[in-house]
């Protein structure tokens, strides 16, 4: 094989040309072997571990269970020491907050269920209305003048079809 | 123990599946050497792939980051820089996927000529720099770049990174004999461009003979 690069194009180019697949492949590797690596800047290693340094870290510990267990039983004694520290008036005042926010709640729920009542109302009358149209349209009368309605067109359709000349072809 | 002496242990380059259970124990030399020893193949793949320098290191890092962070999920039964290449591609893909459709037409001029020349600094000195083959080595990256990124990719792997079929097949979940296909009409594909460079036959022209080209001796 020729060392000059310039060649070695040739050779591969004409080998490709020519479906002789493994010339190709060996001038082409010849050739992709003078082509340039580009490389991770200075500083690259420094980088990547500084990113996953810390958040990483705090996720893998936090992935532990006895430091679970820790975290938990702190909380719950700081809950039992606060309950026994404050007593009554905490709770009281606890109790007080809750009772507001369910007094809350329920007038909100009183006054959505009014709203949808008086929908439903709105609605039930709508349908009333819609009955009652239904009722006089079913009836015998508004079937005869439909059907009136139709023969007449009908036969009006026909006179005009008699009245106005075929074009000729 | 002589100050020079090392113990013979230590003198021994531990594998990736070794480095991997030290870093698993948090060692940072380890995570170091395994980015000393694949860092650039993983840059190097990103890069090509992707075309934008800044964008190829914030990538690598990307690549990294996740490899260490899910580093429990990696099987010593496989190569280390399969797996990691693997997440590379993955990582660049997705990139590409975001920014935009990255087919380039191909008879579009040469539209990898400008962001070769923006990576020129983060490459290492090369046989085509000299003077003479400038010319070839910029059009054979340009051709490169002008691959649809599913070509491309498997250029990188098989010429610049000199992986086997076995192994690029593992890391982008292919079937060998797509493997095999894909870079052989991949090659072809930059012949094709080359010599429609002017560098000799295009094949498949109608008048395919040998036009005045780049390569020959005048």
């Amino acid at each position: 094989m020729a060392h000059d690069p310039r060649s070695i194009v040739r050779e591969w180019l004409e080998a490709e040309d020519a479906a002789r697949t493994d010339a190709a492949d060996r001038a082409f590797r010849v050739l992709a072997a003078g082509l340039p690596r580009h490389q991770p800047p200075a500083g690259f290693a420094d980088a990547v571990l500084a990113r996953m340094a810390s958040p990483a870290a705090v996720l893998d510990l936090w992935a532990s269970w006895w430091l679970r267990g820790i975290v938990g039983a702190a909380l719950l004694s700081v809950g039992v020491l606060v309950v026994s520290l404050t007593g009554d008036a905490w709770l009281s005042a606890v109790l007080g907050s809750v009772r507001t926010v369910a007094w809350g709640l329920g007038h909100a729920g009183t006054a959505v269920s009014a709203w949808v009542g008086s929908v439903l109302t709105a609605w039930a009358g709508l349908a009333h209305v819609a009955i009652v149209l239904g009722r006089l349209l079913a009836g015998p009368g508004a079937i005869l003048t439909l059907m009136l309605n139709l023969t007449v067109a009908a036969a009006a359709l026909m006179a005009l079809r008699r009245l106005i000349p075929m074009p000729e072809n | 123990m002589h100050p020079n002496r090392m113990p013979a242990e230590a003198a021994v380059t531990p594998s990736d599946a070794q480095l991997v259970e030290r870093a698993l124990d948090r060692s940072q030399d380890a995570y170091r050497a395994l980015m000393d020893r694949h860092a650039s193949a993983v840059f190097n793949v990103i890069a090509r792939m992707v075309r934008e320098p800044g964008v190829a290191e914030e990538l690598a890092q990307d690549t990294f980051v996740k490899a260490f962070n899910a580093l429990r999920s990696f099987d010593p039964a496989y190569k280390f820089i399969n797996w990691i290449l693997r997440i590379a591609h993955n990582t660049a893909i997705d990139h590409l996927r975001r920014r935009r459709p990255d087919t380039v037409s191909i008879d579009e001029e040469t539209p990898g000529r400008a962001v070769t020349e923006a990576l020129v600094d983060s490459r290492e000195a090369s046989p085509f720099d000299r003077a003479a083959h400038a010319d070839l080595r910029a059009d054979l990256e340009t051709a490169l770049a002008q691959l649809r990124p599913e070509y491309r990719r498997l250029v990188i792997m098989r010429y610049l990174e000199d992986l086997s079929y076995e192994d690029i097949a593992e890391i982008l979940d292919l079937p060998m004999g797509t493997v095999k296909s894909h870079l052989h009409r991949a090659r072809a594909e930059m012949a094709r461009l080359m010599a429609r460079g002017g560098w000799g036959p295009v094949a498949g022209d109608t008048d395919s003979g040998l036009q005045p080209a780049k390569g020959s001796r005048s």
